[in-house]
């Protein structure tokens, strides 16, 4: 018996063998570009993250997937940065990220990452292969690109010499002096009490927004950071309600982001010093999206105000309009800011591809896509029209300020 | 029996398939091998023993029936399930000799390992940790080959492997239940960032900071043992667990480092003042606005060890890192089995069994229970400069309540006391975290994507309400802690759960109350 | 010198050196002698505030801490799920809220109904669903050690948090929800400051003494339901027979069981009243502090837990105690020393209780397995 079956198998393994030499024939014959995303997909990050990876989907939809008129094809992969057990990005991921897009040939860019921290450990990895070019939609640390902020940096990162890191998003460092400005010249205020919730970012721009506030003469009555878990802030505010000679001060900067536990140390703060028309609710992007509003409740948030990068969805050229309207008619309507870095991060890898093959390059060269992507000058973009410098930072410097206005939030200006 | 065995074939063959469903590609080669050893060692308890050639020919027509079924399903999955989940389906180049591998690895690994069993114990166990260590040292070539690049998070697997071995020692052996034991790790991982990184431009080599980094964790072991002492059972839990949080929260916030004397710089000036009179003192400090830990900005980066011949480690090769991962696993088995065998590691055992009954038999607890604090303390020093010197970067958050939890499970999943349980657990669980759950996410939002959605397209409804919520990412942490109630629920003693153990957990009505903890409150 | 002398001595010797090290160290983690001095000085009235923030919250972690120490009494189990079984609990009572029109309503009626048949589902639903979590995922490993189910609770804690976040999406079934997708915290509206104001009372009760002191109706009303939930809970415990089962069974099982209790049925009851207790505070949380979030259970469980623990484990009094001191010391180190620490002073504390008295505060009560 036991021979009969061995021929049996033997036949199945042989004719399994020949159509897989028949099957395996039709292999595509454009090559293929890989693009990969390195996000954290899980848990709080999720609702953002997910609207960047979609608005990338869709400028390689529009692109149908293909390059240099057909010649290559695009592939897209969005990774995810984030493990279960972590619950958020984790290094050990990131880092594999990065070795696993370094070892393989055929990705020529690495759209990521979300968090700075995350940043900087890929950054290093992938500039020493190639360099492969890197550009995310989300970091806004300073030190990443610019010297000044921590020991060694920016020049740690690259440790080939050369930069394979862009950014299309404005860095902190503008953000938080815009934010100090406008307060002290558009609400006159002049005591301030920052927050931050000890993160890269948070406690980036609230930093830097205390340091500009100083220079402007507004005084800072106190600095702190905040344990992001807690059930609720009360005892904070009760202390910050009298920390100006028994008073409250005239406002209060978060340098956080709504994951932080935004909405709840909001909720204290209207609870303890009432609304935000006499003691000002102020904070970065991070607290820029529908969600705080929704989670706060639009009577509780009616007031706050929240700074970002970029023009404001109806003062965006026609090409951000149309970006606005593709996604809505595929994802739905759009309520958070990253997702437009998201596509134009495709968008201006997409132009330097382009510009590879029109210069006669060959797109598959990772350097020769850094050093398109690096070259990018007046791009006109769904952001509007603007250039990366040498650092890798985008030359838009423009920050819209919003105000939370019945349930939405309303943009009350332009500043930069 | 011959029908049994063949089912246990087809069986393997089918475990192996839905494997190769969700990871795909090249991965068939080497889960044809892994399944061949499986098989092969689940067969040698079941075939007669008789020589080895006997034994192979006796295993051949399984071996056969697996590959044959591992094959179809792999091809299936190639032409039929591939483009199902929207993916590609891989040209022959990749399928021919990756199935060829999948077979014959499959094939031939069943029949070594069942042929072994026809040989002598001794030599049979030989021959078993040859073929051991020739799958550890063709791993990460293989890996690197195909391009499946599952080395990155074996190694991090084994990283935690090494975690686990250190808390077995203070949760197996000792019986005390240790909630914190992250703590330890991120102690080990710091002293690396901050002796050998730019932060305070102190460069040590590696090889140096692997040494201080595990004697600081045992260090601490001890300073953080000291108040556990009087504790019993589920006390000393949450005393571990406090630490656990502190710490986190401690290098989080060391940023801003103010060491004054008290008398000089305000009890004195104090005093004098609601006196009426002005202060003389001047202020005597340590350290003023010092930032130790830079925080929420982590650490990087952070010095790599170097070796004559390979030069410095680097992210591009992650090969030497493989090997030295190993080197230090291989390490910590020898000194552990040595520590186990050895007078204390006897009186751990004692006192978990019964403090009491120990203490008059003559062991001193206090050093007893210090010295495990101590001991599984130093392993983690050895994880922590590792994964520091790996990632080249730490973060506070990375050593929260959550490491520490999952160090237990993979400890306890891997059956605890027993060193090679917690190794297999480790594997397991990690790999289960970092491999099989992403991949089995990609295949399912592929599957979603190209072909629930499309067939749902009649009802935009319906169709928009499963995209919402059937998306896979939603669901990791449900598949994790699925994960885990089903491995409990299956074998509660753990993977490889040591002999002991498992007989008290088989006599359970008698002794219900026999635990990793202590057992006795009195 | 007598020995007793010297023992004196030795502990002041060891306290003194301990508080210089305290002195010496404190200021980097916000424990700024002079500072807190100042700050004292400048507000006197601000310590009474933070004290009634601190029992405020306490009594809300001592309800969750109560279902925590029961089940740990009963079958020795860290119960990691209880803390997420209250996030169900303020995602149930929301729904119900949602559902019944109340989280729109002004009319005191309508909310008072409102609230009372929230709390009912709530409690209902919390229960059946520890009863349930206890059948599947516990009882097959009872004889198990008690590790494999402390690995199986923690499964259930990521089971019911992730679910928690499915549910945080549903905005078919609360509109309130919005559309940013179920990770971003969600809002749970102030009911009980409408509803009082709605009748005409001020919410803050100090509001006409004029000295800047808030103690509100919430307030209130949180430590009321906290004080007769525990001395129902007691009597519950010393006086009916199941009671008696339950503090049988908590003592030994198999001698319980020789007394013919029916060991399943008393910790099915006990997971019943843990859940009962989850769901009211969950509403209550909601109401008190106004958000739902699916990753809430994790710290305030872990607090809880903390809480029981400090307190003596399996006793009532003891997981009370234990809530107000953790709600205490959070408030004071938030308001005095300095926020980011809070987290580390409250784990301190708990390490120096432990060490001073290893049983927890009022641990010797509690009647030891054998």
């Amino acid at each position: 018996m036991s021979k009969r079956l061995f021929v049996l198998v033997s036949l199945v393994i042989a004719t399994s063998m020949v159509l897989a030499a028949c099957g395996g024939g039709g292999a595509a014959s454009a090559k293929t570009l890989k693009i990969v995303s390195s996000l954290p997909m899980t848990g709080s990050s999720l609702t953002q993250t997910q609207t960047i990876v979609n608005a990338e989907e869709l400028r390689l939809a529009q692109a149908n997937n293909q390059a240099c008129g057909g010649k290559y094809a695009l592939s897209y992969e969005a990774w995810d940065d984030a493990s279960a057990a972590q619950g958020q990005w984790d290094p050990a991921v990131e880092t594999s990220n990065g070795n696993k897009a370094a070892a393989d040939p055929s990705i020529i860019a690495y759209l990521g990452t979300f968090n700075s921290g995350a940043a900087k450990l890929s950054i290093p990895i992938l500039d020493q292969a190639g360099p492969l070019v890197m550009i995310s939609p989300a970091n806004t640390y300073p030190g990443l690109t610019k010297p000044g902020y921590g020991p060694g940096e920016p020049d740690v990162y690259y440790p080939a010499g050369i930069r394979n890191y862009a950014r299309v998003v404005t860095a902190d460092d503008v953000q938080g002096k815009v934010d100090a400005n406008f307060m002290s010249s558009q609400l006159g205020v002049k005591s301030v009490y920052i927050l931050d919730d000890q993160q890269l970012y948070g406690k980036g721009v609230a930093d830097v927004f205390e340091a500009t506030a100083k220079s402007l003469g507004m005084t800072v009555l106190g600095h702190d950071g905040i344990d992001t878990k807690a059930a609720d802030y009360k005892a904070l505010m009760t202390k910050i309600s009298t920390s100006n000679n028994g008073n409250p001060p005239d406002a209060i900067f978060v340098g956080m982001v709504i994951d932080s536990n935004a909405t709840q140390l909001l909720k204290d703060k209207v609870a303890i010093m009432g609304d935000n028309t006499k003691v000002k609710f102020m904070g970065p992007d991070g607290i820029q999206t529908q969600a705080m509003i929704d989670g706060a409740g639009a009577s509780v948030a009616e007031g706050i105000y929240a700074s970002v990068a970029g023009l404001p969805f109806d003062k965006l050229t026609p090409a951000g309009q149309k970006f606005l309207t593709d996604y809505q008619a595929k994802y739905g309507k759009l309520t958070e800011p990253y997702a437009i870095y998201g596509y134009e991060t495709m968008n201006v890898l997409l132009a330097a591809i382009e510009s590879v093959c029109a210069s006669g390059g060959d797109p598959s060269n990772r350097k020769a896509v850094r050093d398109a992507v690096f070259a990018t000058k007046n791009f006109n973009g769904a952001l509007g029209t603007w250039s990366f410098d040498a650092n890798g930072d985008t030359s838009l410097t423009d920050m819209s300020i919003y105000q939370a206005q019945s349930g939405a939030y309303v943009a009350v200006g332009t500043f930069h | 029996m011959l029908k049994n065995n063949f089912r246990l074939g087809i069986l393997f063959g089918i475990i192996a398939g839905l494997m190769t469903f969700i990871f795909g590609g090249w991965s068939v080669g080497i889960i044809g091998v892994l399944y061949g050893v499986g098989l092969g060692l689940a067969l040698s308890g079941r075939l007669k023993r008789e020589a080895p050639l006997n034994m192979a020919r006796q295993a051949l027509p399984l071996a056969a029936t697996a590959s044959a079924v591992l094959l179809v399903m792999s091809l299936l999955q190639n032409y039929v399930i591939a483009p199902a989940i929207g993916q590609s389906s891989a040209g022959s180049d990749i399928v021919i000799p990756a199935n060829l591998a999948g077979i014959l690895g499959g094939l031939l690994f069943t029949l070594i390992t069942a042929a072994l069993h026809g040989l002598p114990d001794r030599q049979e166990q030989i021959g078993k940790l040859i073929l051991l260590a020739a799958i550890i040292v063709a791993f990460p070539f293989v890996d690197t080959f195909t391009g499946l690049f599952w080395l990155a998070q074996v190694i991090f697997a084994l990283i935690f492997v090494i975690l686990g071995m250190g808390l077995n020692i203070v949760v197996g052996y000792a019986g005390l239940l240790d909630l914190g034991y992250a703590a330890f790790f991120a102690i080990g991982a710091y002293t690396t960032g901050i002796l050998s990184s730019p932060l305070h431009h102190i460069f040590l080599n590696f090889w140096l900071v692997i040494w201080i980094a595990a004697g600081m964790a045992a260090i601490f072991g001890l300073i953080l043992g000291t108040p556990t002492l009087p504790l019993r059972g589920d006390y000393l839990a949450i005393v571990t667990l406090g630490f656990g949080e502190i710490i986190p929260v401690v290098f989080r916030n060391l940023i801003d480092v103010t060491i004054e004397e008290p008398f000089s710089c305000w009890i004195v000036p104090g005093i004098q003042r609601l006196f009426g009179g002005t202060s003389t003192l001047s202020c005597i400090y340590i350290a003023q606005h010092l930032n130790l830990t830079a925080g929420e900005q982590g650490i990087n980066p952070i010095g790599r060890p170097s070796l004559p011949v390979l030069g410095l480690f680097t992210n591009a090769h992650p090969i030497p890192w493989y090997f030295l991962i190993i080197a230090i696993i291989l390490m910590s088995i020898f000194l552990i089995n040595r520590l186990r065998e050895s007078r204390l590691g006897r009186a751990w055992m004692a006192i978990r069994e019964d403090e009491l009954a120990a203490s008059q038999m003559g062991i001193d607890p206090v050093r007893t229970k210090l010295l495990a604090f101590a001991m599984g303390a130093t392993f983690s020093g050895f994880a922590g400069a590792f994964y520091a010197a790996y990632i080249s970067g730490i973060f506070p958050d990375v050593f929260d309540f959550s490491a520490s939890i999952l160090i237990l499970c993979t400890v306890i999943l891997g059956g605890i006391g027993n060193i090679y349980g917690v190794i297999v657990g480790g594997l397991v669980l990690i790999n289960a975290d970092r491999l099989f759950l992403p991949a089995l996410k990609d295949f399912l939002t592929g599957l979603l994507k190209s072909t629930i959605l499309p067939a749902l397209a009649h009802n935009p409804t319906l169709q928009a309400a499963v995209a919402e919520n059937a998306n896979p990412i939603l669901y990791r942490y449900l598949l994790f802690g699925l994960t885990l109630i089903i491995m409990m629920a299956v074998r509660p003693e753990g993977l490889i759960p040591n002999a002991q153990r498992r007989m008290e957990l088989h006599e359970a009505d008698e002794a219900p109350n026999v635990t990793a903890t202590a057992s006795t409150r009195n | 010198m007598s020995d007793q002398t010297k023992t004196v001595l030795r502990r002041t010797l060891i306290a003194f050196v301990a508080l210089y090290i305290v002195f010496l160290v404190g200021p980097t983690a916000g424990f700024d002698v002079p500072a807190i001095a100042k700050q004292i000085q400048a507000g006197p009235i601000q310590l009474i505030q933070f004290l009634i923030v601190g029992i405020s919250n306490g009594a809300i972690l001592a309800i969750i801490a109560l279902g925590y120490t029961m089940v740990y009494g009963i079958i020795e189990l860290i119960n990691f799920a209880h803390g997420d079984l209250y996030m169900w609990g303020v995602f149930s009572s929301l729904t119900i809220l949602s559902l019944t029109g109340t989280l729109t309503t002004n009319n005191p009626t309508h909310l008072i109904w409102g609230i009372a048949v929230a709390l009912v589902f709530a409690v209902v639903f919390c229960a059946s669903v520890n009863v349930v979590i206890e059948r599947l995922a516990y009882r097959h490993l009872r004889h198990s050690g008690r590790l494999a189910p402390l690995i199986s609770a923690i499964g259930m804690s990521f089971t019911l948090e992730n679910l928690g976040l499915i549910w945080a999406q549903q905005s078919w079934l609360v509109p309130s929800f919005g559309t940013t997708g179920g990770a971003s915290q969600k809002d749970y509206p102030d009911l009980l400051s409408r509803l009082f104001q709605g009748l005409g009372y001020n919410v803050n009760l100090l509001a006409s003494t004029g000295i800047g002191l808030r103690f509100t109706i919430k307030d209130l009303l949180v430590i009321v339901i906290a004080a007769v939930l525990m001395i129902g809970l007691r009597l519950f415990i010393q006086n009916t027979t199941l009671g008696k089962a339950m503090r049988a069974t908590a003592q030994s099982h198999d001698a319980a069981r020789m007394m013919g209790i029916d060991i399943d049925r008393v910790i099915s009851a006990t997971f019943l009243i843990g859940g009962g207790l989850a769901g009211a505070a969950g509403l209550m949380d909601g109401l008190y502090n106004g958000t739902a979030w699916w990753f809430m259970g994790f710290r305030v469980g872990l607090f809880a837990f903390t809480a029981a623990v400090l307190g003596g484990i399996g006793n009532i009094t003891g997981a009370m105690a234990g809530g107000f001191i953790i709600g205490l010391m959070a408030s004071f180190s938030d308001g005095y020393l300095n926020a980011r620490w809070t987290e580390a002073w409250i784990f301190a504390v708990l390490v120096l209780i432990l060490t001073l008295k290893p049983t927890g505060l009022f641990g010797e009560q509690v009647g030891e397995k054998a």
